[in-house]
């Protein structure tokens, strides 16, 4: 992989944070009325207003008062929140934990199933299987996760009690947090009886996140496949021998993988809105209930640094795609 | 020369099941080719060489395309009726094909090497470094500079003359007793050309293989192949060796296509197109397919003409053909 590109792309990324925190900034400061007022709400006495202008630098340049903004970001202060007088920073870590363990199960799940789903379709095109698959893709793609997430709850967790419905872990039942991914930290430490409760406690609300990306993963895989099984090269590949697994896993999936990643990316703005939902519905104590509960108590600094986090997020996650599509496709690494 | 048919195919139909009904797109195709021999294919383009190529890989575009009748004895197996998964030890090893496009014809995710050592370690059970080597000798043996570093490229990275030398060498790899080349120069410019044959022709004497030239180019027939068979609407015309078919024609479609031709075979003259266009193969006539473009056509040709010895191994399909007797 190219060590350039890669290296223009860190910088683009800088840039686009560097953007994100000027307009972060000057949200507050945009807001009509007395920032200071605002985050103390309309009862505070004048002095404790006064001190806090202060200690926003509000008495001063603008610039200057972005100079100090930056400067605190830099060294990962996001200010305090007015609920909890904690730092934000804090509290948004290990939240943004818990998102990822959540997002990263639903990309697991949707991935998995969607491209299996996607490429048997292709395959069998027509068939009943394929008819089933892509009816059932048509229904998750237009289901609203609220509704679902409900629906799993009362079926799995209500009438046939089988899964918890909320949290990360049982009552009482902890692991010691070394990357704050429950699961992961459980298997570091040995404890199996907590990796099982874990994994359960995912299943429901990873699920649910996982649906419309999965959906629309079956979709663009099985066209995506059914383009490639046509090409020129995947008969070459017939031609020389080789088996139908490796000409339809090795040959073609491989090639229809581009379309599929580029459309993931795509989608990657659905997948966090779809967290916000999920988490809410499951008491996951992740970034979306966090952002939901800061904006109900006017938590302007939580609010904040959740816009900052979700738009690096955001950045990175580009990122990633944009690298994944380089390794997968050499004709890009060149032109780069 | 030979030592009896390595490729003996007998009354080969092939049938396409289209919306618009099925589709005859090869009709009692019998052809046999010697070993070591090199045989030209040539008609239109839709005349049915490429779905021949692709019945005898047993290579037809699924569910459509089916192998209706005939057989294709390979080393006294049918190939016709053999099971997919023996087929597939023979596809690559024993018969390979390389085909008209080499920009498309490779998977563009893959180095030119992993794609060469994969035919080598599907066959010949060889261990990575072992084909790493053996692809390398290939890409010398077809004319690429420095094998070694080539095997790193990605196709993109490579010309099409290039690309289709990879092929080449991929469809060599496993040393087949046959070869199918389906237009293999169609898509270059004709230096390449040239280039190409020239390696193919040195390469058959080298592995000692049995060519199955496909063309739609008299040209490039007249320069490669030592028999040639002529198809239209799915069906052989006319066969001979290349000098009797090229100095006397026997068969009117033959005798048009040279017509049309500039200067094949030093023959002068005003270039003549044949007259008309050919019929769809949905709608063919009841009898000779070319009657209604035959200058030498009457009532008789709407009956199936027979396969004709016009001369010492020379045939043709056709009530009247032309005078070739010396
Ligand atoms: N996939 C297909 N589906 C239906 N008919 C086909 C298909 N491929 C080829 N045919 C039919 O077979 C005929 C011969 O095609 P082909 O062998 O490709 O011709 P060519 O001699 O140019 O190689 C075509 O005219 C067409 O009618
Ligand atoms: S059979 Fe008749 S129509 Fe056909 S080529 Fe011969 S003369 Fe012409
Ligand atoms: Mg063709």
């Amino acid at each position: 992989m190219p060590l350039g590109y890669i290296a223009k792309r860190l910088l683009q990324l800088v840039a686009i944070l560097f953007g994100v925190s000027v307009v972060v900034f000057l949200m507050l400061r945009m807001i009509p009325g007395d920032p200071a007022q605002l985050l103390l709400g309309e009862f505070a006495n004048p002095e404790e207003l006064a001190r806090l202008r202060t200690q926003l630098g509000l008495d001063r340049s603008l610039p200057l008062q972005y100079g100090i903004y930056l400067q605190n970001l830099l060294q990962g202060d996001l200010g305090n929140s007015i609920r909890t007088n904690t730092p934000v920073a804090a509290e948004i870590w290990g939240r943004l934990l818990a998102t990822l363990e959540l997002s990263l199960a639903a990309m697991f799940i949707s991935t998995l199933v969607g491209v299996g789903a996607g490429v048997v379709s292709a395959v069998r095109p027509h068939s009943a299987w394929d008819y089933g698959a892509m009816f059932f893709a048509l229904v998750g793609v237009s289901m609203p996760i609220f509704w679902l997430g409900l629906m799993l709850i009362y079926l799995f967790a209500v009438k046939y009690p089988v899964l918890p419905m909320m949290g990360r872990l049982p009552m009482g039942l902890e692991v010691p947090a070394v990357t704050g991914l429950v699961m992961v930290d459980a298997l570091l430490a040995g404890q199996p009886v907590a990796l099982w409760e874990a994994g359960r406690h995912l299943l429901l609300p990873a699920l649910t996140l996982a649906t419309i990306p999965m959906a629309v993963v079956a979709r663009i895989t099985r066209s995506a496949m059914l383009e490639v099984l046509n090409k020129d090269y995947v008969r070459t590949a017939r031609a020389k021998g080789l088996s139908e697994a490796a000409v339809i896993l090795r040959h073609a999936l491989r090639n229809a993988f581009l379309p599929v990643v580029t459309v993931l990316g795509l989608n990657l703005g659905l997948l966090l809105g779809g967290a916000v939902l999920t988490e809410t519905i499951f008491s996951w104590p992740g970034l979306g209930r966090y952002v939901v509960d800061s904006l109900m108590g006017r938590d302007y600094a939580a609010v904040q640094g959740c816009i900052l986090v979700f738009a690096a997020m955001m950045a990175v996650i580009n990122l990633a795609v944009d690298l994944i599509y380089v390794l997968l496709d050499p004709r890009i690494r060149v032109n780069e | 020369m030979s030592t009896g048919p390595v490729l003996d195919i007998r009354e080969l139909t092939t049938r396409f099941d289209t919306r618009r009904g099925p589709v005859t797109a090869v009709d009692r195709f019998s052809l046999n080719l010697g070993s070591g021999e090199t045989l030209g294919l040539v008609g239109e383009s839709g005349c049915g060489k490429s779905v021949t190529a692709l019945s005898v890989m047993r290579l037809l575009p699924r569910p459509a395309g089916r192998i209706a009748g005939g057989r294709i004895l390979f080393k006294g197996k049918d190939l016709a009726s053999l099971p997919e998964s023996r087929m597939r030890r023979i596809r690559g090893n024993e018969i390979s094909m390389i085909f008209q496009e080499p920009m498309t014809s490779l998977n563009p995710v893959y180095t030119v090497g992993f794609q060469i050592v994969e035919a080598l370690r599907r066959h010949r059970r060889m261990h990575r470094r072992a084909a790493r080597e053996e692809a390398a000798r290939m890409l010398s043996l077809v004319g690429i500079p420095e094998p070694g570093a080539r095997l790193n490229d990605y196709p993109h990275q490579l010309s099409g003359g290039m690309r289709q030398r990879v092929m080449i060498a991929m469809a060599l790899s496993c040393r087949p007793a046959v070869m199918i080349a389906d237009e293999p120069t169609t898509a270059l410019d004709v230096t390449i050309q040239a280039q190409i044959l020239d390696l193919m022709n040195r390469l058959k004497a080298e592995i000692g293989m049995a060519v199955m030239l496909i063309t739609h180019d008299l040209g490039v027939v007249a320069e490669t192949c030592q028999r040639v068979a002529v198809m239209y609407t799915g069906r052989i015309v006319e066969a001979a060796d290349v000098r009797t078919l090229f100095r006397r024609p026997a068969h009117p479609y033959t005798v048009g296509l040279f017509q049309s031709l500039p200067q094949i075979g030093g023959r002068q003259g005003r270039l003549k197109p044949i007259p008309g266009a050919v019929p769809s193969l949905l709608r063919l006539p009841p009898g000779c397919a070319f009657q209604e473009r035959c200058f030498r056509s009457d009532g008789q040709c709407r009956q199936d003409p027979p396969w004709t010895a016009v001369g010492p191994e020379h045939w043709a399909r056709c009530w009247h053909p032309m005078e070739v007797s010396t």
